[in-house]
């Protein structure tokens, strides 16, 4: 018994350091007016120079391809500096169908710069649709959209005067969930994101530890041909990538203003929720497996890259200890002090809850939406649900790994980001 | 343009002036300081409660009965940990209590003067405000001593001014709100300045992409650092008091609680400021007012004029100066019980007042004029309060402890049993200083109050003590008590050793059976 209550006391102090260390980069550009300043966009656009392709990969993404299209060819900035190459699989016929409607319809109102990859091998993902829009194109800076993504029309101005005025060559956009009051999952997802590109991100940019996103990321041509693409086999391309590049010693530049964010929605149902994030989980655990990271410049950066890669383990076992700790509690006889020290985890985790609730009213001010008094009160009762979810995909991850399954459990896409409330003047 | 005051005090620079004044401070805190004043009960106790956090992994030796939250012992504790001889680094225990004193003081220097500048605006005013907070006699005379009031003032000081130099970083905002926590469980009075404290955090706070984390996690910080002491109690199951506790709890049983402790706390009244007999003006004209009229005097006063000036001439600043003083002035006036040392935490309010209605007054003064009237008037202030103190300077008053310490430790077998002031207690039970240990000591308050000392060691039997070793206000704390059993011990004891200075008399008793 004394033996368990030291291992689990030694437990519940790393929980609190790492979920101190979670709550301190939650916080981190509210903290530093540095970061802050950097995270704004600019604020005049200088005359439009660099050319950029989009990847826009679609699989049976009938539904909101059109609009994505739509989105990338009319944004502001001219049509000659953009090729838009929307990739897909041949058997998908609904989407294939979908696309050639569209450039057909926008060839008759003068865009000739939309065209259709489809490729008929090995293996079905959006890695290897990246690889292959990358060889079939030639613009001198490489972004990806995903196929539902609401892009602002002032995006490729942004990149295209911080590329200028800075001289980086990948450039990190802010993606942001809107749907927070959707179902009872959904504020807690969005917040998530709100935290992690509005203020993690940039801890990691300044620390040259940066798991990139999946889309609203732009490369410089050559950075991207250097790394020799995309890592067909890796479930989370995107984490994988931004490693790499960050081995390299390539700084990334982080940019979230909310004004000018991608704009994305929260998995449809809980099934698809649980799937994308075991995938993302298990693509962190398959990043880690690489090795990549180890050619990190320096042990603090390596010990980051580590820690961020399981992190998602780490969460889920912080959140299946806090029941156990308030069962000890009550349940058990230790002495006060230790009691104490085994509460730890669930005082950081009420912490963790107390930001997502100022989070929550930060962002819908910031995108001019309105939460009620009910959702911090709902996003309470989720609490601890959410996390346990989270716990779970992670543990589907680490089994997956561990059996060595590795298929690519896709994400739907119903367009409820594109609903009244994030209406957005073109 | 002529040269003003201020424009003077900040050619010479504001390093070299604080520099001055910490040394000044030193001189004035550290001379002296093992040998006057006498040690007090009240520092024995934290010494004793330290002693207990580290040697037997308690809040206190005896039954901790939530009297103050423990923060102050636990930062003496840790202190004494790091001190290479523990307790007896620099002799009699309370010696090393003291030296911490010595250094948050100095701290607490620093602290105000950087409050005062930001605040005021005025270098005067912080020179000004940190020499009569630091050198009053008042001040010299309880900012030497072992009190949780002192310890209280530096955590509250850095408090303020993390909050008001917090230059946009969220954690400088949370870590004022922790240090405003440690401020309260180091001693509950500091929960008075909190109304001051929210009212700065917000005007603080305007930078609109920070407003909304900063407010809210300042109050969160606050709420999550103070409610430890809570759940301390609730995981002892000492939270209510019994009566309430057994709702919850299967078993009732007789047992110390937080609550009931607070209730009971809340209800002692010593008589308000109304009363002209109450505590507040006993202390007030027995202590305060014959230790230092001018700090009183001064500092009152300015708080009053200053509240005055900050609404004339729409000042926010000098309202909040004034309210820091006045807010904790109306809670020692408003008559609940009262110790002598509850002055010290508006002391450097009081310091703070006084330097801003200075610097009102003389800061656009010319130069030439000024500067010399400004230090022949400090030099004359700074004369007179060291003349004021000057028993603090030259008086050996400890020696008596130290002679009683002595004489016991040769006449007095280490089995006997003991009832004794706290001054001594620590003393009297580590053994790391050499000498011989008295581990059947007891402070006369257990004996009186606790029934695991009264009744379990001592069985409500004066025959089962052998020696009282006290002072001549014993006696009157006795009687002021109602201490049944120490006032029997004394009554069937007969002198045996006296030591004595002025009226300052301590006795060994021995008990005749």
């Amino acid at each position: 018994m004394t033996l368990f209550l030291t291992a689990i006391t030694v437990l519940s102090l790393l929980l609190t350091l790492q979920a101190a260390h979670t709550a301190y980069i939650m916080i981190y550009t509210w903290d530093r007016p540095e970061a802050y300043r950097r995270s704004r966009a600019p604020e005049t656009f200088r005359v439009p120079q660099k050319s950029f392709t989009v990847l826009l990969p679609a699989r049976h993404e009938e539904e909101v391809i059109q609009e994505t299209i739509d989105r990338v060819v009319r944004a502001r900035y001219p049509a000659s500096l953009i090729e838009a190459l929307v990739i897909c699989e041949h058997t998908d016929h609904g989407t294939i169908e979908k696309v050639e409607e569209k450039i057909a319809q926008l060839r008759r109102d003068g865009f000739q710069n939309v065209r259709l990859v489809v490729f008929n091998d090995t293996p079905i993902n959006k890695p290897h649709g990246l690889n292959l829009g990358l060889a079939h194109s030639s613009n001198e800076i490489v972004t990806i959209f995903d196929a539902e993504d609401e892009i602002h029309p002032d995006i490729f101005n942004i990149v295209n005067t911080v590329m200028l005025e800075e001289g980086v060559r990948v450039v990190q956009c802010g993606v942001q969930l809107m749907n927070f009051d959707s179902s009872w999952y959904s504020a807690l997802n969005v917040l998530e994101y709100f935290f992690w590109f509005k203020s993690r991100l940039h801890y990691h940019a300044q620390m040259g530890v940066t798991p990139l996103g999946g889309n609203t990321v732009f490369f410089a041509r050559e950075v991207i041909e250097q790394l020799g693409g995309w890592d067909e086999h890796n479930l989370t391309e995107d984490a994988d990538v931004g490693i790499r590049i960050s081995a390299m010693g390539e700084p990334v530049r982080i940019v979230y203003d909310d004004e000018y964010v991608t704009r994305e929605e929260t998995p449809p149902t809980l099934a698809h929720f649980v799937k994308q994030r075991t995938r993302w989980s298990q693509g962190f655990l398959q990043t880690l497996r690489k090795g990549d990271w180890l050619r990190l410049p320096g042990w603090s950066q390596r010990l980051m890259a580590a820690y961020t890669l399981g992190f998602p383990t780490a969460q889920a076992i912080l959140a299946l200890y806090v029941p156990v700790s308030l069962w000890m509690m009550f349940a058990t006889k230790v002495p006060v002090v230790q009691a104490l020290l085994l509460l730890l985890p669930a005082y950081l985790l009420v912490t963790h809850y107390f930001m997502a609730m100022i989070g929550l009213f930060e962002f819908a001010e910031a995108h001019g939406l309105h939460a009620s008094w009910k959702t911090p009160l709902a996003m309470g009762l989720a609490y601890l649900p959410y996390q346990w979810l989270l716990a779970y995909a992670a543990f589907r991850a680490f089994i997956r790994e561990v059996r060595g399954i590795s298929n690519w459990e896709k994400t739907q896409h119903v367009g409820a980001h594109r609903g009244d409330h994030a209406q957005r003047a073109a | 343009m002529r040269t003003t005051v201020e424009a003077t005090l900040r050619r010479w620079g504001d390093k070299k002036i604080l520099w001055g004044l910490l040394l000044m401070s030193l001189a004035t805190h550290s001379f002296n300081m093992f040998s006057y004043p006498l040690y007090l009960g009240d520092e024995g106790i934290y010494m004793e409660q330290a002693w207990a956090v580290l040697r037997l992994g308690k809040l206190a030796p005896y039954t901790y009965f939530y009297d103050h939250a423990p923060a102050g012992w636990l930062l003496l504790a840790l202190w004494t940990l790091a001190l290479p001889q523990g307790f007896h680094t620099f002799g009699m225990v309370v010696n090393s209590g003291r030296v911490l004193m010595l250094l948050l003081h100095l701290a607490s220097v620093v602290l105000l003067f950087r409050i005062t500048r930001t605040l005021s605006g005025s270098l005067l005013a912080a020179t000004a405000g940190v020499l009569m907070f630091s050198l009053s006699p008042l001040s010299v005379y309880y900012q030497r001593m072992v009190l949780l009031d002192n310890i209280m003032v530096f955590w509250l000081l850095l408090s303020l001014d993390l909050l008001l130099h917090h230059g946009s970083r969220l954690m400088k905002v949370l870590a004022s709100a922790a240090a405003l926590g440690v401020a309260i469980l180091t001693k509950e009075n500091a929960i008075f300045f909190l109304p001051v404290m929210v009212y700065l955090m917000i005007s603080s706070n305007k930078v609109e992409h920070l407003k909304r984390f900063a407010t809210a996690g300042w109050a969160f910080t606050l709420i999550m650092v103070v409610s430890i002491y809570p759940l301390y109690a609730l995981l002892k199951n000492e939270l209510l008091p019994p009566q309430v506790g057994f709702i919850i709890n299967s078993a009732p049983a007789e047992h110390v609680s937080l609550i009931g402790t607070i209730g009971w706390q809340l209800q002692r009244s010593g008589g308000g400021i109304l009363d002209p007999y109450s505590q507040f003006w006993y202390f007030f004209w027995q202590k305060w007012w014959a230790k230092d009229s001018v700090i009183i005097v001064a500092g009152v006063a300015a708080s009053l004029l200053n509240l005055g000036a900050g609404y004339l001439l729409r000042r926010a600043n000098y309202v909040v100066i004034s309210v820091l003083c006045l807010s904790f002035a109306l809670y020692l006036a408003r008559g609940s019980v009262m110790l002598e040392f509850y002055v010290v935490p508006i002391l450097p309010f009081l310091g703070m007042n006084f330097g801003l209605l200075l610097a009102l007054l003389l800061g656009r003064m010319p130069a030439a004029l000024g500067i010399p009237a400004l230090v022949v008037g400090l030099a004359a202030m700074v004369v007179v309060f060291v003349y004021t103190a000057r028993d603090d300077y030259l008086i050996n008053l400890t020696q008596l402890q130290q002679e009683q310490l002595a004489w016991i430790r040769e006449n007095i077998p280490p089995s006997a049993v003991l009832v004794v002031d706290d001054d001594l207690w620590t003393d009297l039970h580590d053994p790391g200083g050499g000498g011989q240990i008295y581990p059947r000591a007891h402070s006369h308050w257990k004996v009186a109050q606790d029934p695991a000392v009264q009744v379990q060691a001592l069985h409500n039997d004066w025959r089962n003590v052998d020696y009282l070793i006290m002072s001549n206000k014993m006696v009157q704390t006795f009687n002021e008590g109602n201490e049944k059993l120490p006032l029997e011990i004394y009554a069937h004891s007969e002198m045996v050793a006296a030591f004595a200075n002025g009226d300052v008399q301590l006795y060994i008793r021995k008990v005749v059976k």
